[in-house]
């Protein structure tokens, strides 16, 4: 179950890295709205949300089971689109995009690491990490290269050509991380990516996201359960039924 | 029933499209079998209609043995004769009448008062008068017909009008005196016009003699009349007749029906497919149902029902679809047994007990065989919550090498079967079944094989998408692989029947290329299939000689006399003339010889069809009887011939002169010469001729495309069958894709997450469904070929006696493959279309 920090620390930011709020957010969220329909009534899974992700932050969201978690991170990469009110990446609103245009900043502007991996188990491990570069239209031997220096950093050198089904937990979520920056997203979205790992890989896990933010300076959104997930982001938030409780500058 | 609800009855509703697909599927495979059912039938009933038509109540049948008339003189013999009850004479011919249409109809003559035990008609007419006094309005009128009253009705005529028709050397007015309508309703083509028998004899410039006399009369009466007449006659029972006919369009009937039974073939697959695709999905509430206390058997159970609820309300379905269907297929064959056999008008049959218990059964019995490998698959789960992926992939993957071998081993049976020296027809259709089975057995090792070769060669190259096209169809085998053979099945039929229908259309236009030389042809109307009585009048003839432009006439003769109780065709030509024109395709012999011996001595030269019949070839002798006692002939030769599937033995018209002392003549075709125009020869003898005679004068191209276009109306049922299998197909392919599509919505929501767009994603569908086409357009080519091969040198010959020279179209083989691929590319577009529409949200939240 998730305990709460102590309220100072959720609230505000870690006092070692100074965070620009004059330019513009990495993602807003504003009044954002999603409701689905449920026995024959809308239920609202996020009512009212308004949100601001600095660049360069590592974030985490937390809240219990059905408080909107997910739904929350598929507005951000528009996965999901909100029934009312606005999200804006890099200022643009995701609302005015195309299908197309969606699927694009999907491919380049985010990079998703889900909890069950969703890695395509016909592939190896070498072709899966290579595949968002391959959709971007990089070349077969270009994207081989770069998921090779990726699998090498994450510590998975020698393993390239293995099945997926070959690997454990732990290893696969590496993987599914080497794919989620396969295209050198500046935001990445991980959606309880401890959740399926033993405690032990799950620090790996999070060790690995906290260098995404901290020495890559990329903006990290992460979906947690976990109290020692909590302590690697900058900032917390929390959800409850839907709506924002604390944290939610 | 609550488990059934529970596991079977949400899971039907949920997938609409998949339940559909299914149901659509079983109810076409049932609906062309119904069709074909409905349509042989239809067939059947037209052309013993149009037997009986002209049989009435007759118990046999008298008919002259040369095909001619018999002599007037018989009659009386006839009616003398102890235990004869009733005998009729009938003049059976053809005329014109300007006011149906121009075309040929059948008039019969008959004696009125002789005639009525035969036929009860009843009459219509504009005074109310009976069927007496309508016979004795024939008998004193000699220009008066009957018209049957569909016909009457259809040309707007009645009682009282007057008919101008043309009939042999002169035009005639004709009055309709009354109309009839059979005892029992027939096909109109079946009912002829009526006159007296005098009547007919003198429009037909006769003085004397009948095509046939109607008898009625017990089997051994018949049978010692037929022995005191000798044999200048042959008595025949009516029944014998019909069942002929039935008989001569029994090989067609069979064939089409194997062509049904290969469309139900894929019907089974898509029941099948549809279990498959339940099983897996239904994987983890079984696994709790299993550990709840369920047994295995309940579990099968469950699916079998699943499987028979398919099939009964499909077989229903299939019932309807079939008899609408029939509609059109019925046509198709109508057409097809009008060109080879005798001209029906089928009318629509009608939905009888016994096809419909046999279409319920069909699909019923197909229903539960393709449900045996899913419930099987179901009953092996174990009782867990089960999370992990069937394993009928892996396994059917390991057992494909054992299916090959099958299949190699099915496929040496055709081989042999092939080769079995045997007239039946069985060994054909069973080494065709061999061959689709055999070849679908090979399939999935050659799928797999194809899928390894694409994959490197797309890791390399092409990039992950298209390997990951490719690798889905490995990884769903137990779904892909009985797509791909489904397909490559109803591939294999297009293409297979295709080519036997090209080889045949080729061979036909050698034929014609070879036999059809002569620039004009003439002959009366009338002159049809087993009639030998329309005869050219000389001086026809001799307006054909005295044309400018015409070189040299060459005149063919017809006789039919009868060989070991079968009637068989004697030609006469003049040899002389052909010689160094018409080149005849020999079987056996050369030609130059064959010629050589025509002209100089007493040889023959027999069709394929009698040297196969009676198993004389070159060398061999034949005794035939003449007009001067028996004679004995030598083949000098074997040739092919496509005009009928009853023997010919053709002979030089100075022999057959010598042995008949006949000079009537049935045909003439002009040889122009050099540069002169056959179009217009043709015109000139026309409005020469074409006023006084009853005649056909048709140019060599006009001819040969009326042949061609005879054959392309006997196989439209193909196509007919072809273009449903096609269709069969595509519901199947569609479908498997479907149920794979909605299989993997987590994973191709999870692409379509990581940035994949739907250009992209449907790129990917098509890769993987055309990588299924190919497979299934290679195999199916490979099997196509071989079973073109089955028909073309064992069904069609044991069918018809005909040789056909086996040939490979690049054209049909091109379609087939265009067909495969574009019927791949059409089944992604739907399932493509579902998935662009899904929200990618709820997509990622599917298990
Ligand atoms: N696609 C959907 N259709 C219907 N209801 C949904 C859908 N997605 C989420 N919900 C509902 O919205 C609520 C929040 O879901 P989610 O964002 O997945 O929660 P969390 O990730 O925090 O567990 C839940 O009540 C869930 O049932
Ligand atoms: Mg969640």
């Amino acid at each position: 179950m998730f305990a709460p920090g102590p309220p100072e620390r959720v609230a505000g930011f870690r006092g070692d890295r100074e965070l620009k709020r004059d330019y513009v957010a990495a993602i807003e969220y504003l009044d954002v709205h999603r409701a689905f329909p449920e026995a024959g009534r809308q239920h609202e899974a996020l009512s009212g949300v308004t949100l601001r992700v600095e660049r360069g932050e590592f974030l985490a969201i937390a809240g219990k089971s059905g408080s909107g978690k997910t739904t929350l991170l598929n507005l951000a990469c528009g996965v999901d689109v909100p029934t009312a009110g606005e999200v804006l990446v890099d200022g643009r609103n995701l609302a005015e995009m195309s299908d197309r245009q969606r699927s694009l900043l999907r491919r380049t502007h985010f990079g998703i690491v889900f909890q069950f991996f969703n890695l395509m188990s016909t592939l190896s491990v070498e072709e899966n990490v290579s595949l968002p570069a391959q959709l971007a239209g990089c070349t077969v031997r270009e994207s081989r290269e770069r998921a090779r220096r990726l699998l090498s950093d994450l510590g998975l050198s020698g393993r390239e050509r293995d099945p997926i089904d070959r690997l454990s937990g732990g290893e696969q979520q590496r993987v599914a991380i080497a794919r989620a920056l396969i295209n050198n997203p500046p935001v990445i979205l991980a959606d309880e990516p401890t959740g399926n790992l033993d405690s032990e890989s799950g620090t790996v896990v999070l060790q690995c996201l906290a260098r995404l933010s901290r020495e890559q300076g990329r903006t990290v959104l992460m979906v947690t359960h976990s109290s020692d997930a909590l302590e690697f982001a900058d900032r917390v938030i929390h959800l409850r039924d839907g709506r924002l409780i604390a944290g939610g500058g | 029933m609550l488990l059934f609800r529970l596991v079977n009855a949400k899971q039907l509703f949920r997938r609409p499209a998949q339940t559909g697909l299914c149901l659509l599927g079983i109810a076409l495979g049932v609906g062309v079998v119904v069709s074909v059912d409905m349509a042989n039938r239809g067939a059947v009933a037209a052309l013993r209609s149009a037997v009986d038509a002209v049989a009435g109540r007759a118990t046999h049948q008298m008919t002259a043995a040369d095909g001619g008339l018999i002599a007037d003189e018989t009659l009386a013999h006839v009616l003398a004769h102890p235990g004869v009850q009733a005998a009729a004479p009938v003049v059976d011919e053809f005329l014109v009448v300007e006011a149906l249409g121009n075309r040929p109809v059948q008039v019969l003559g008959v004696d009125p008062f002789l005639e009525r035990p035969f036929r009860s008609l009843t009459f219509s007419t504009r005074s109310a008068e009976t069927g007496r006094q309508v016979f004795t309005d024939l008998l004193t009128r000699p220009d008066g017909v009957v018209l049957p009253e569909s016909l009457a009705a259809r040309h707007d005529l009645v009682p009282e009008n007057s008919l101008n028709a043309i009939v042999g050397a002169r035009r005639a007015s004709l009055r309709v005196i009354a109309l009839y309508t059979p005892d029992a309703p027939r096909s109109d083509d079946g009912q002829p016009l009526i006159m007296d028998i005098a009547a007919a004899q003198e429009l037909f410039g006769r003085s004397s003699g009948f095509h046939r006399i109607d008898l009625i009369a017990p089997d051994d009466a018949a049978a010692s009349l037929a022995a005191v007449l000798g044999s200048t006659v042959i008595v025949e029972r009516s029944d014998r007749r019909t069942n002929r006919v039935e008989d001569m369009i029994r090989s067609f009937r069979l064939n089409l029906t194997a062509l049904s039974l290969l469309a139900l073939l894929v019907g089974a697959f898509l029941i099948y497919n549809t279990l498959t695709f339940s099983v897996v999905q239904r994987r983890r509430q079984i696994g709790i149902l299993r550990s709840l206390g369920v047994t295995r058997a309940q579990v099968a159970w469950l699916f079998v029902l699943e499987a028979a609820a398919f099939g009964v309300a499909g077989s229903i379905l299939g019932l309807g679809l079939g008899a609408v269907l029939s509609h059109y297929t019925l046509a198709a064959v109508g057409g097809t047994v009008s060109s080879l056999f005798a001209p029906v008008t089928a009318e629509d049959a009608a939905l009888t007990w016994p096809t419909v218990t046999k279409a319920l059964s069909l699909g019923l019995a197909t229903s539960l065989v393709a449900a045996a490998v899913p419930a099987w698959e179901a009953a092996r789960i174990e009782p867990r919550i089960a999370l992990g992926r069937t394993v009928i992939d892996e396994r059917l993957m390991r057992w494909s090498p054992g299916f090959a071998l099958a299949g190699i081993v099915l496929l040496g049976g055709a081989a042999v079967l092939v080769g079995l020296p045997v007239p039946s027809l069985w060994p054909g259709f069973l080494s065709a079944f061999a061959i689709a089975v055999g070849f679908a057995l090979l399939t999935p090792t050659l799928a797999l094989w194809l899928v390894g070769v694409l994959s490197v060669l797309f890791a390399g190259v092409a990039g992950v998408v298209a390997l990951l096209g490719v690798r889905n169809i490995s990884a769903s085998f137990s779904r892909t692989a009985p797509a791909i053979a489904a397909l490559m099945v109803s591939l294999a039929m297009v293409m297979g029947v295709g080519l036997m229908v090209r080889s045949f259309r080729l061979s036909l236009v050698d034929w014609i290329g070879a036999t059809i030389r002569a620039d004009v042809y003439v002959s009366p109307v009338g002159n049809v299939a087993g009639r030998n009585d329309a005869i050219l009048p000389p001086e026809v003839i001799e307006a054909v000689r005295r044309l400018p432009e015409v070189e040299a006439v060459d005149t063919l003769r017809r006789r039919s006399i009868v060989i070991g109780g079968q009637r068989v065709n004697v030609l006469s030509a003049n040899f002389a003339v052909l010689s160094n024109r018409a080149r005849y395709l020999f079987t056996a012999g050369s030609r130059d010889e064959a010629i050589r011996r025509l002209l100089s001595s007493d040889a023959v030269i027999v069709s394929e069809t009698f040297s196969r019949r009676s198993g004389l070839t070159l060398g061999d002798t034949l005794t035939l009887d003449t007009a001067a006692g028996p004679a004995t002939f030598e083949i000098a030769g074997v040739y092919r011939d496509y005009t009928t599937d009853g023997g010919v033995v053709m002979m030089d018209r100075s022999a057959y002169e010598r042995w008949w002392q006949d000079t009537d003549l049935n045909n003439a075709a002009a040889y122009l010469r050099a540069g002169a125009d056959a179009e217009a020869a043709a015109a000139a003898l026309r409005s020469a001729l074409g006023s006084r005679y009853q005649l056909i004068i048709r140019s060599n191209a006009a001819l040969r495309a009326e042949i061609l276009r005879v054959f392309d109306r006997t196989f439209r049922v193909t196509s007919v069958l072809q273009f449903l299998t096609m269709f069969i197909a595509v519901v199947g392919i569609l479908a498997a894709l479907l149920a794979l599509l909605l299989e993997r919505t987590r994973e191709l929501a999870t692409l379509r997450s990581l940035g994949m767009t739907m250009t992209q994603l449907r790129g990917m569908l098509f890769v993987e469904s055309a990588t299924m086409g190919i497979v299934a357009a290679a195999v199916g080519t490979a099997a196509g070929i071989a079973l073109a091969y089955v028909l073309v040198t064992v069904i069609n010959v044991r069918s018809f006696g005909w040789t056909i020279d086996f040939r490979l179209s690049a054209a049909v083989i091109a379609g087939a493959w265009i067909l495969a691929l574009s019927s791949a590319m059409v089944a992604t577009l739907y399932p493509a279309w579902r998935l662009g529409r899904m929200s990618l949200a709820a997509a990622m939240r599917e298990d």
